[in-house]
């Protein structure tokens, strides 16, 4: 039928997340076209593992060591078909401190927070003066027009 | 000059006052000013991308333009935090995902400093539903959109919930909140912003 090379397409693999944090797991998805048996995947971030046939794809779940070294890991399937497809995980070792970062320098605890920008503090400023200016403005006029009237 | 004399005192006293009153509002939080620059190219990029470091921060809801860095941790174990002295900058914990991957990019920036508000002393005030949007090397840009603001003892936070959901592209600003205690711990609380990117 030589349909072979239509269906190199439906072969792919995905991990989900791509980026994990040793020690944690991730969910393998891949598809090895209409092939009935199953592929394996390979990883240097949690080894080899045989995919299973699950809700249409072939799925496996795998765990990445905590000693897994942080960088990004080529993730390889390979097809009982021998055709392949590769992606990558990213591992992180991330240390989570209970304690939170050092983010303040006291300024706003030591009466710097009365003044919450100069922005208002200018507005008000400014919008005083602009009603002092009319208002004297008014003033004025009311004084010439009684002087015009006598 | 007559002629113009009533309606230019009545605009010039409608103006005054519509501007103390927004002056008032700021002053108080209540009414903050609409922030007018940074609209570029911030387009939304797909869902999940490759490592790429964080450059540029931009929270247009509270005025935030700012330089990202990499930071690492503290000789204490804490998340290491920029120099005091460049307020205006943020620090991207470089241990865990850039922005744009799956899980928690933490970016971290000063509530104040010893003599002045820094760059994240309106962070507080973000609500749900805002955006922030991280610029990266690559020159894509993470839009993020606000989860919750929420408060916690600077000596316990919550960690799962900071830094261990790796679900989807996940973004933590954290800065300082609460009362000042001084010493080694400066504020008591620290202010933790959750935001994702909303498919």
């Amino acid at each position: 039928m030589g349909a072979a090379p239509a269906h190199a397409v439906d072969v792919f693999v995905e991990v989900n997340p791509n980026t994990i944090q040793a020690g944690y797991a991730v969910v393998i998805r891949a598809s090895c076209g209409d092939s009935v048996n199953p592929g394996t995947v390979k990883s240097d971030a949690f080894g080899e593992v045989t995919l299973v046939h699950q809700y249409g794809f072939l799925t496996a779940t795998v765990t990445v060591p905590t000693n897994t070294r942080p960088r990004g890991y080529t993730v390889k399937l390979t097809c009982p078909t021998g055709s392949s497809a590769t992606t990558t995980l990213w591992v992180v070792g991330m240390p989570a401190p209970t304690r939170g970062p050092h983010t303040g320098g006291g300024w706003l605890a030591v009466g710097g927070g009365s003044d919450r920008g100069l922005g208002g503090m200018t507005l008000v400023g400014g919008g005083l003066v602009v009603v002092g200016v009319g208002a004297g403005l008014g003033l004025l006029l009311r004084r010439r027009r009684a002087g015009a009237a006598r | 000059m007559r002629r113009l004399g009533t309606p230019l005192v009545a605009s010039l006293v409608l103006t005054g006052l519509f501007l103390a009153g927004l002056g008032l509002g700021q002053l108080t939080g209540t009414i903050p000013l609409p922030y007018l620059g940074d609209r570029a190219s911030a387009r939304p990029t797909e869902a999940t991308l490759k490592p790429s470091w964080p450059v540029r921060i931009s929270i247009p809801a509270i005025g935030v333009r700012a330089p990202v860095r990499p930071v690492g941790l503290a000789d204490d174990g804490t998340v290491a935090t920029p120099p005091l002295s460049r307020r205006n900058e943020t620090g991207w914990y470089d241990r865990g995902p850039t922005p744009g991957q799956d899980g928690p990019a933490i970016i971290v920036g000063h509530l104040d400093t010893k003599d002045g508000p820094a760059v994240f002393h309106r962070l507080a005030s973000l609500r749900p539903g805002q955006v922030v949007q991280v610029t990266r090397r690559d020159h894509k840009v993470v839009v993020f959109t606000v989860d919750s603001v929420e408060t916690f003892d600077k000596a316990r936070l919550p960690v799962e919930r900071i830094y261990r959901d790796f679900s989807r592209p996940g973004l933590r600003l954290i800065t300082c909140g609460g009362r000042w205690v001084g010493g080694e711990t400066g504020y008591a609380d620290n202010v933790v912003i959750f935001a994702s990117v909303k498919l």
